[in-house]
């Protein structure tokens, strides 16, 4: 006897992020349940999967029990760019409203009705849409349990042994359960969707999906003219094997803070740049990306703080800027939605990386991403931006983030996150009061596994806007505690 | 209700006329009419359900009612049956006007409800040439 696996193909659910979650797709021939409270998007996640799979040849037949009348629910999907006439016009997707049928004969007269329908047309894929209103009014009798267990077997066969791939989209509220319906499906799909301070979450988890491994855990999801859409969780990033650490460096556009680095950023690094306001680590920043384009490398720059155009004023390399945004060298991408998750936001960079093939990636700033989240999005934010940098940096692309310093002389501090231990290198710019002047400071915090220079070296900006690192500040001591006293080392060039 | 385009009524004579009403004989034009009733409901009542597609043809009946008095008994919207005996009450020409306005009324309200290119989906398992009939009323 053969020992083969019975091969189990997986329809697309034609939800966006939705197949990689469910690990491939929906099981051919499994029976689903889709779950969530009013508004989470079931409808338009169940016309979704309805006519991604329909053809003349697989039809799909979506059925509404109780629910919001036909009429209207018509009214609305058929806004939705997946949703295609003459899929109707054809037959592909078959809409069956049994409202009448479940008020006059109960579950009963229900499944003889979808029993019938699917013997008259062979669907490959039926919806029955909204089982949960019909399950609730059973449950009231006094064989409603059982009586529900009975329907929900009996259907369950008629539908596999149709050879139908179901979906059942039932209105439930979080925790509760169903034994009988959880018990027979194959899949469970549960939507959420709720309001934080001023912002409303969406989320999705796959909760069963009988012989296949899908990601775990809540993911973000969105409902747009597209359609629902689902932002998987991000994986922990893979670990980087270096067989040769460290054999390329990236020159960041700064000679002086090369030097002090080593010789540039280890290629695929990230580079946490923090500094108080005014500091120029948006300059320093642009220089890197400028750097890179003179050397072949694309850069990609997402700013939260201020829309492109105005980004492009105000910064002085904003000509050069345009002219590599011409060039396709160059994209500058303006994330500011207050509700984003950061799956959406690593999609969004990551698509730009691919895009135009960057080399190199400025996040400006993570003080802006972080108030361009979701406020309960907020609260993962260390994780959430750990996974991020190691997603991006996987990609062989340079990162560097830049982050608001409150200058303060009792604590030193590189960020107002914690995030600084995430990133592999950390450079720092400081105010200092020298000879009666605010002068300006950098040095190298950290470059993870690499010799670096322990100096502080003096900064001032050149005519142009571009930062020029000057010599070591040895002749001070004390330079970070803000009451710097001179020493009697000679400063060094 | 805005009042139906000139492809809606066109639509609406095409459908009585392929279900045999000539024009002249009142029972021939009673019995089209009950036979596009019958099978619009057949065609929709499954996507609307029953109630919705009869809430339509209602709908569309008591917007009528000054128009055509036939329609000041609602009833008459409520079965392609009681359509037809509703009709056969009437003078030919009269029941011809009433029963294209019934329908080309229907075709204005659920288009707005769910489009023109939908409906037409819709009807084309009944009437397969509709999407050529149409063509030709626009050509006129």
């Amino acid at each position: 006897m053969s020992d083969d696996k019975v091969a189990i193909r997986k329809l697309p659910s034609g939800v966006s992020g939705l197949d990689e979650v469910l690990g491939g797709g929906f099981p051919e021939f499994s029976f689903n349940l889709i779950a969530g409270g009013p508004g989470c998007g079931k409808t338009t996640m169940g016309h979704q999967i309805a006519f991604a799979n329909a053809s003349p040849q697989r039809r799909a037949l979506y059925v509404s029990v109780i629910g919001e009348p036909p009429i209207k629910m018509l009214r609305y999907q058929q806004q939705y760019d997946f949703f295609d006439p003459a899929k109707v016009g054809d037959g592909s997707v078959r809409f069956l409203h049994l409202g009448q049928q479940a008020a006059d004969g109960g579950l009963e007269a229900v499944l003889t009705a979808i029993t019938d329908e699917i013997e008259k047309s062979s669907p490959a894929i039926v919806v029955v849409d909204s089982f949960r209103a019909l399950v609730r009014s059973t449950l009231a009798g006094p064989q409603g349990e059982s009586e529900i267990t009975d329907f929900m077997q009996r259907l369950a066969l008629v539908l596999t042994s149709c050879q139908a791939t179901t979906f059942l989209l039932g209105e439930y509220a979080d925790g509760e359960r169903d034994s009988a319906v959880f018990t027979v499906a194959d899949g469970l799909l549960w939507l959420y969707q709720s309001v934080e301070r001023n912002s409303v979450v969406r989320k999705a988890q796959v909760m069963k999906m009988r012989g296949q491994g899908q990601v775990p855990g809540l993911h973000t999801a969105g409902i747009t003219e597209a359609g629902f859409h689902v932002f998987p969780r991000l994986a922990t990033p893979p670990k980087r094997v270096e067989t040769e650490p460290h054999a390329r460096r990236v020159q960041t556009g700064v000679k002086g803070l090369d030097a002090l680095m080593g010789g540039g950023i280890p290629e695929g690094y990230s580079v946490l740049l923090a500094g108080p306001s005014g500091s120029g680590k948006t300059v320093l920043s642009n220089q890197f990306i400028v750097e890179g384009a003179a050397r072949g490398e694309n850069g990609l720059v997402a700013v939260f703080e201020q829309r492109p155009n105005d980004y492009l004023q105000t910064t002085p390399h904003g000509e050069e800027f345009r002219s590599l945004i011409r060039a396709k060298k160059l994209e500058v991408l303006y994330l500011r939605p207050l509700d984003l998750s950061i799956e959406e936001t690593l999609r969004e960079l990551q698509s730009a990386v691919k895009r135009i093939k960057a080399k190199r990636a400025v996040i400006d700033s993570l003080s802006g991403l972080e108030l361009a989240l979701g406020p309960s999005f907020r609260e993962d934010f260390r994780e959430s931006l750990y996974r991020m940098l190691g997603a991006l940096t996987g990609l062989g692309v340079t990162v560097m983030a830049t982050v608001e310093l409150t200058d303060s002389y009792a604590d030193l501090r590189f960020s107002p996150h914690g995030i600084a231990f995430l990133t592999d290198a950390i450079v720092l710019q400081r105010y200092v009061e020298i000879g009666g002047q605010l002068r300006r400071a950098i040095g190298v915090v950290k470059v993870r596994a690499s010799k670096h220079s322990k100096d502080l070296r003096e900064y001032d900006f050149a005519p142009g806007g571009r930062i020029v690192v000057g010599k070591t500040l040895a002749e001070f001591d004390g330079l970070l505690t803000g009451t710097p006293r001179r020493g009697v080392r000679k400063a060094r060039r | 209700m805005s009042a139906p385009s000139a492809n809606q009524v066109a639509l609406a004579r095409r459908l009585l006329a392929v279900e045999g009403a000539d024009g002249g004989a009142l029972e021939a034009c009673a019995a089209a009419a009950e036979q596009v009733y019958a099978k619009l409901d057949g065609q929709l009542s499954p996507l609307l359900g029953s109630l919705g597609f009869r809430a339509l043809l209602v709908r569309s009946a008591k917007l009528l009612q000054h128009q055509h008095p036939v329609f000041a008994d609602l009833a008459v919207a409520q079965s392609a049956a009681k359509l037809r005996a509703g009709l056969r009450a009437l003078e030919p020409a009269t029941a011809q006007q009433a029963a294209e306005a019934l329908f080309a009324g229907f075709f204005v309200l659920i288009a707005t409800f769910i489009g023109e290119r939908l409906t037409t989906q819709s009807l084309r398992g009944a009437w397969p040439e509709v999407d050529q009939w149409l063509v030709t009323e626009r050509e006129k």
